[in-house]
């Protein structure tokens, strides 16, 4: 598979997660006996898609982002490695258990225990705002090949 | 349409629930711990490199291993019933775990690397 596919898979998986921690976060809010089920679907599949998202990126970054990071020293914005690809790629460490924490969480009684609904809230709400560092910082390291090449 | 509900009685968290939120708060410290050690450290460095053939492969490994000790020991803890917290103690400790956790690691390659 070509490797820019791949990368564009990763990045088609953490925004799923990102919108599948939404529906959780949304559907929680409203939780009754009809749609405790699906909660727990959702969770289950934000979980299994951060892993995906996580797996290719791992992959990717240990062969074939080198190359990238090459280019992005030798340009203007070596920053984007620097700090945002250094702080992302282990920011999304505590992503990934975010994610796989969540559907733990949403095993407990949502309907019946506040305290239940509380975690996964706070849970499914880190899972959103993580995601959205992660793809935010994804931007900004592709946009430092992007001007490295320019340069040149 | 379902209404939601909204009981009185309110039933305690999970043992797993609360047990890998606690889990998850610690590991978030301990990841960004580890990030300023390595970087900090060539000798644990090379270590981690060489374990797996990538310091990052090692990094997340030690990072989902912590996470599933501490999860499956705080579990057993209390002959078996696992940690006593409210819902605010744990929210307190994951989210505070993973802020500090995020804050060290960027503030670090923000400012210390």
């Amino acid at each position: 598979m070509n490797h820019n596919l791949l990368l564009m898979l990763h990045v088609g998986f953490g925004m799923m997660c990102l919108l599948g921690s939404l529906w959780v976060f949304v559907d929680t809010l409203q939780v009754h006996p009809g749609n405790l089920v699906r909660i727990r679907w959702i969770s289950a599949a934000v979980a299994f898609v951060m892993w995906s998202a996580y797996l290719i990126a791992g992959y990717w970054y240990v062969v074939f982002y080198p190359a990238d990071k090459a280019i992005i020293l030798k340009g203007p914005w070596a920053f984007s490695h620097n700090f945002f690809m250094e702080t992302k790629e282990h920011l999304v460490i505590a992503l990934l258990l975010t994610a796989t924490f969540l559907p733990i969480a949403a095993r407990g009684d949502l309907v019946q225990s506040a305290a239940a609904r509380k975690v996964v809230l706070w849970t499914s709400g880190l899972v959103m705002g993580l995601a959205l560092i992660a793809d935010g910082f994804g931007a900004v390291i592709g946009m430092g090949v992007k001007v490295a090449l320019l340069a040149h | 349409m379902d209404q939601p509900l909204k009981s009185a009685a309110d039933a305690p968290l999970s043992n797993a629930t609360v047990a890998f939120g606690v889990a998850l708060g610690i590991t978030g410290i301990a990841n960004a711990v580890l990030v300023i050690a390595k970087e900090k450290s060539p000798a644990l460095m090379a270590a981690m490199k060489a374990t797996t053939g990538h310091h990052w492969v090692t990094h997340s490994a030690a990072a989902l291993a912590l996470f599933l000790v501490l999860g499956l020991g705080l579990m057993r803890v209390n002959g078996g019933q696992g940690l006593r917290m409210t819902a605010g103690g744990v929210i307190k400790c994951l989210v505070g775990g993973l802020a500090l956790g995020a804050a060290l690691i960027s503030g670090f390659y923000l400012l210390g690397d």
